[in-house]
């Protein structure tokens, strides 16, 4: 089910309406009905996805109750290699084996090998990424003892499909989530109003900034070879805000309409754009994944802790592990690999840190300084997403010498409204940088200034709004 | 809890009035159908797809009649080959909309081989067929079941208009002889499309026969086949070369009138060859009504 749908317009006031008036008595119905509602909108796609979801939370249920009765390393390292063997089993059977295949064919074609091999005619089951690694948190947790193992089956099921943040994301940590799902919620009003303000930024950004980019971006990809510098230039630009409309979007959506049931999750976006280096904007996108890389992935791998060859391959391991993640494809790992050199050089001189604070706060406008640094950690991501949005390597190094060519002094000749969209959403993001979403700044205004604004901005998506059948993450 | 559930209520409500103003004032520039589901139960009805949408306009038709013995004022209930054949689907909507206590009305249904053709897409989930209430206003079920058909931004440009009497005025218009050219190449590329895919319908032919059954029981039927430039009745030609003798003998069965412009060379005013604009519109309609006081 999509969030931008009448489907899930009818959906969430019925079990917001059932959570709170109905179940509100039993935690285990509340749980419950959760998980009920969780499989419907996750089966809405496709019912045959839900086996996969359902052999997920099984198999790491049961590795967790294992590990809390098994005192033996061996037996626990084994029921640990298991979770990992069979999550990331299904998400390299759906996602990448096509992928492994093709380059495996081709490496032996250069040889002088040839060998027929019939690639998989699957569907890519949505979310599988953001699920498996929400699993798979637990039982590392558990098997680290940082977390005690569940034996409630329908809070832990809750838990793995819980459906806000199902398909794409923030990706939860068991130790911040599943605790939530013991203890009575109470209904808190302050909180869901917030949450519904959250929800109503997300669908802007997602309808009007993301689906409306969308529009002009996917033009301008498809014959890049017969579009101006200035073209290609704008375009990309488009990209970057589409992807983060689109994906910040999901994830206010997400977090809003958790809160209505009295959850919290993790922020996944911090205002990325207003980053003064890249390690800041690594600390501001998409959190959920760059932190479970860096708690399962690069501290085990030994950090920065080492020697300068040590943080130097663990950058690139978990920058390239993060970039496949995206995606099957050489683009992904291009992307991941690029935004690694654009940060070992920070790491190297520990600077990676220096930008912790907002960017200008207390004042009105960046400094001049900011300003520039804020423009060059741009156009670095934004070089970098032309490798995330090509089809192949060869695509996006040819939209980027077909950007820097003399035609980029020219007039666009594109759909620039979108341009006005992106506007609007830095203004008012500009504003609220201290917060945690576009519109928390309204909680301490009048009902009137408030109630106007939620009407001004339900009447531009109206008007303006995109019509688009997905979310980009969904199929990451 | 109490104070969000009736917060939430109160502003549902003044979102829903808001709405509703919108849809009552603007409704026929930001949605090319929604207006015809807005209006009351229709004594005389104009039936087919966009050749008829744009191409004939009720005002004309309820000037020229204004003191014969038709039940007016004409309603233009067609829709787009996107949406619609002559098949039961359409033939339910019709019923839905048709004031049943009509004597004497006038029916127009405007007959090509594409309304009378097989496609492989089911058209149940689309306006007017996935409509149970053609007659509210505001409609908030064609809002909410067709949100993807409303081009909001519309308010502003108001490049078309859906009148009240279901006739849709293109403000659009093409500038240039260039842009009418690419506008007949278009035409031609779909049907070439659709000749290949679809297939001429012999149950459909029936289900014609069963429409103008029906309709007869409220006042006089009448097919027209209207004009369009050389290069598509080509097209139509070769998909269905005895189309003609197949709805004559339709409507020698059924005893209705059968109007045909297509033999005629194309006199009146389109924009891409297939639609009238609604400077062509007007002869055109007048001519119509002039054949079928003829015919009478």
């Amino acid at each position: 089910m999509l969030f931008n749908s009448l489907d899930f317009a009818i959906f969430l006031p019925i079990v917001f309406l059932l959570y709170w008036f109905v179940f509100n008595k039993n935690l285990k119905l509340q749980n419950l009905l959760i998980v009920i509602a969780s499989y419907i909108f996750y089966g809405w796609w496709d019912w045959r996805f839900l086996s996969l979801i359902f052999f997920s939370t099984v198999v790491d249920y049961t590795m967790g109750i294992l590990l809390s009765k098994e005192e033996k390393p061996t037996k626990r390292k084994l029921y640990l290699w298991i979770s990992i063997l069979v999550n990331l089993g299904l998400l390299g059977f759906f996602k990448y084996y096509n992928f492994f295949l093709e380059n495996f064919i081709t490496a032996f074609s250069f040889f002088g090998y040839k060998i027929n091999a019939q690639g998989l005619n699957v569907v890519l089951p949505v979310g599988i990424s953001f699920y498996t690694f929400q699993t798979l948190s637990y039982t590392i947790d558990v098997y680290k003892r940082k977390l005690k193992p569940t034996k409630d089956f329908i809070a832990f099921s809750a838990f793995v499909s819980f459906f806000p943040q199902l398909v794409a994301g923030p990706i939860e940590r068991a130790t911040h989530l599943l605790p939530q799902f013991y203890k009575k919620r109470y209904f808190d009003y302050d909180k869901a109003v917030d949450g519904l303000r959250q929800m109503l930024w997300g669908f802007f950004k997602k309808i009007v900034v993301a689906d409306n980019a969308a529009k002009v971006v996917n033009e301008i990809f498809l014959n890049y070879h017969e579009q101006s510098g200035i073209n290609l230039l704008i375009g990309i630009i488009f990209f970057a805000f589409q992807i983060y409309g689109d994906f910040s979007g999901y994830s206010d959506i997400a977090i809003g309409a958790s809160r209505l049931f009295g959850f919290d999750l993790m922020q996944n976006f911090n205002f990325p754009y207003f980053s003064r280096d890249i390690a800041e904007f690594w600390r501001r996108w998409h959190i959920s994944l760059s932190t479970w890389f860096r708690d399962y992935l690069y501290i085990p791998l030994g950090g920065s802790r080492g020697g300068t060859w040590m943080k130097i391959r663990n950058t690139f391991i978990i920058f390239l592990v993060s970039g496949f993640w995206h995606g099957a494809n050489w683009t992904f790992i291009v992307w991941g690999g690029l935004n690694a050199l654009y940060f070992l050089p920070l790491l190297l001189l520990k600077k990676n840190r220096v930008n912790t604070d907002t960017v200008a706060d207390g004042k009105i406008f960046p400094s001049i300084k900011e300003f520039f640094q804020i423009l060059l950690t741009f156009s670095l991501t934004v070089l970098a997403w032309v490798f995330f949005r090509s089809p192949t390597v060869i695509d996006a190094i040819k939209y980027i010498k077909h950007t820097f060519s003399l035609s980029l002094f020219s007039i666009p000749t594109i759909d620039m409204k979108p341009f006005l969209y992106i506007v609007f959403l830095i203004l008012i993001e500009w504003l609220s940088r201290k917060n945690k979403h576009g519109l928390e700044v309204l909680k301490s205004k009048n009902i009137l200034f408030r109630w106007g604004i939620y009407f001004i901005i339900m009447s531009i998506i109206l008007i303006f709004g995109a019509r688009s059948d997905s979310f980009i993450y969904f199929q990451f | 809890m109490k104070k969000f559930i009736y917060k939430s209520l109160f502003f549902s409500f003044l979102s829903g009035l808001i709405l509703s103003i919108f849809l009552i004032t603007m409704g026929g520039y930001i949605d090319y159908f929604y207006v015809k589901f807005t209006t009351p139960k229709a004594k005389s009805m104009i039936f087919g797809d966009s050749r008829s949408l744009q191409g004939i306009q009720p005002k004309i038709i309820n000037k020229y009649f204004d003191k014969n013995e038709f039940e007016l004022p004409m309603f233009n209930y067609s829709f787009t080959i996107a949406q619609i054949s002559y098949d039961s689907l359409y033939l339910r909507s019709i019923k839905r909309k048709i004031d049943t206590t009509t004597k004497r009305g006038l029916f127009i249904l405007s007959v090509h081989p594409w309304v009378l053709s097989e496609r492989q897409k089911s058209l149940k989930n689309v306006p007017p067929h996935n409509m149970n209430c053609v007659t509210c206003n505001p409609n908030f079920e064609y809002f909410f079941r067709n949100l993807r058909y409303f081009h909001f931004r519309s308010i502003i440009r108001r490049t078309s208009k859906l009148h009240k009497d279901g006739w849709l005025e293109e403000r659009n218009l093409p500038k240039d002889t260039n842009a009418l050219k690419k506008g007949l190449l278009h035409q031609i590329k779909m049907y070439k499309g659709f000749s290949k895919k679809w297939k001429v319908s012999k149950k459909m032919l029936g289900t014609l026969e069963e429409t103008i059954n029906y309709l007869k029981k409220f006042g006089t039927v009448i097919l027209v086949r209207m004009p369009v430039d050389d290069k598509i009745k080509e097209i139509e030609n070769k998909y269905w070369k005895d189309f003609e003798q197949d709805i004559k003998k339709i409507t020698n069965r059924t005893q209705v009138q059968y109007i045909s412009f297509f033999r005629n060379k194309l006199k009146y005013k389109t924009y891409d060859g297939n639609h009238l604009d609604k400077y062509g519109g007007v002869p055109f309609t007048k001519d119509l009504c002039k054949r079928i006081l003829l015919k009478k």
